[in-house]
């Protein structure tokens, strides 16, 4: 096998496996008249092959084309990031909880959870149930829940009442000394609110996002959980991410709406834990901030591949 | 109708003297393109599966070359209409453009 034949072999993995397995012997075989004796592969053949495998998997999501893609991946960019915040939350509120019966501070003494007005039950209601019942109601389809919940967190965190597991651990907003602390309190209440941001603008899309979809995205906050036993907070949050685009891609059912996706989640996942990184230049907030960059810069590369203009992408599923 | 694009209605113009199969059909539709259309394995295959499913084009047979798996596609009758109209509605469009253009005064550089 030529260079040339590996190369437009892996980049055929763009299509779905059933296509492969009905077109892929035949695109290999014009790839190869095209190539005629040239040993290196032709850069525009596998970009064009990329582009038209990732518009093939397009259309095969929420009914395809542009307008299905920004639906679908902003309301799976919405339930990763509320599954984000409740694990987040769960876990602070796991630590506060254990110290506070313990009789000790929380162990980050600038960040401590005690001046906190509400008592427990309210605290983990707001922090983590309400993002976990949006998480829920985008899994049953109910949309003005789903978009409810994270507005009512945002605004029982503006409000002060409760508290919300930050970057830099579990916070009330109450104005702080520093633009800094101000830039953490402001990165957590976007944070907030960014699912809800999310559905709405996918529901300015005229394309529909799939109506129900499997509750065995709520055990995602279960493996997140774990990762944050192994690594303190939400450090690493672009982990779990990155491993489940992964897993996504190698179990074949990538498409162009992950991509959509990842800029939902990546983005406000930054301006939650950048203010923190430039305050505490630690190495796992630096690792943090370059994943969030990198997946930044591959969904933009896999986006302007597939949405651009003149792709198949539109084309209605045969 | 939905007006068609250049990689499509050159892909059915290729087919217009007979059955091809991929690799003949971006030669050839590079030649009658003048060079302008040159369709990548990725956009042609797009291209017939969707000339396939809206019936433009259909199966014609296959072979295999030097070990080679090759499918030739030809036109069908609503293919070379759909051709047709296209072609008419190009010309139309470019016959606007080139009556006005001998009567409308050169503008002032």
């Amino acid at each position: 096998m030529t260079a040339a034949e590996r190369a437009y072999r892996l980049a055929l993995r763009a299509y779905p496996a059933d296509y492969r397995r009905e077109r892929g012997c035949e695109i290999l075989a014009t790839l190869a008249e095209l190539q005629g004796g040239r040993t290196a592969p032709d850069v525009r053949e596998l970009g064009g092959l990329v582009a038209a495998g990732m518009s093939e998997r397009g259309r095969r999501v929420s009914g395809g084309g542009r307008a299905g893609m920004w639906a679908e991946g902003c309301a799976l960019g919405a339930l990763l990031l509320l599954l984000l915040a409740a694990t987040a939350s769960a876990y602070a509120l796991t630590w506060d909880l254990w110290y506070a019966r313990l009789g000790m501070r929380w162990p980050i003494a600038d960040y401590s959870p005690t001046p906190l007005a509400a008592p427990g039950l309210a605290r983990v209601l707001a922090a983590t149930l309400l993002p976990l019942a949006a998480a829920f109601a985008i899994c049953r389809g109910r949309r003005l829940v789903a978009l409810a919940a994270p507005l009512a967190a945002t605004a029982l965190y503006l409000s002060g009442v409760v508290g919300f597991a930050g970057a830099a651990g579990y916070q009330s907003w109450t104005p702080g000394q520093s633009w800094l602390e101000n830039a953490y309190r402001l990165g957590t209440a976007t944070f907030l609110a960014a699912p809800a941001a999310l559905l709405w603008v996918g529901g300015r899309t005229d394309g529909r996002p799939a109506m129900r979809r499997s509750l065995g995205w709520l055990a995602l906050p279960a493996v997140l959980a774990i990762m944050h036993l192994a690594y303190w907070a939400t450090t690493v949050t672009f982990w779990p991410l990155g491993i489940l685009v992964l897993a996504w891609f190698l179990a074949g059912r990538w498409s162009p709406h992950l991509a959509v996706a990842a800029f939902g989640v990546a983005v406000p996942v930054l301006v939650f834990i950048l203010p923190t990184a430039l305050g505490a230049p630690e190495y796992e907030y630096a690792v943090a901030v370059a994943s969030g960059a990198a997946v930044l810069a591959l969904a933009s590369l896999i986006s302007a591949l597939a949405f651009a203009p003149g792709t198949e992408l539109d084309r209605p599923p045969v | 109708m939905q007006t068609m694009r250049e990689p499509t209605y050159f892909t059915l113009a290729a087919l217009l003297d007979g059955p091809l199969h991929g690799y003949a059909i971006t030669k050839r539709a590079e030649a009658v393109s003048d060079g302008r259309v040159r369709l990548t394995a990725g956009t042609l295959y797009a291209a017939l599966d969707r000339l396939l499913g809206q019936g433009l084009v259909e199966v014609d047979g296959e072979e295999v070359v030097d070990g080679r798996a090759r499918r030739y596609y030809r036109l069908t009758s609503s293919g070379r209409r759909a051709l047709a109209a296209e072609a008419a509605r190009l010309a139309d469009a470019a016959a606007v453009v080139v009556t006005r253009m001998s009567q409308a005064p050169e503008p002032a550089a």
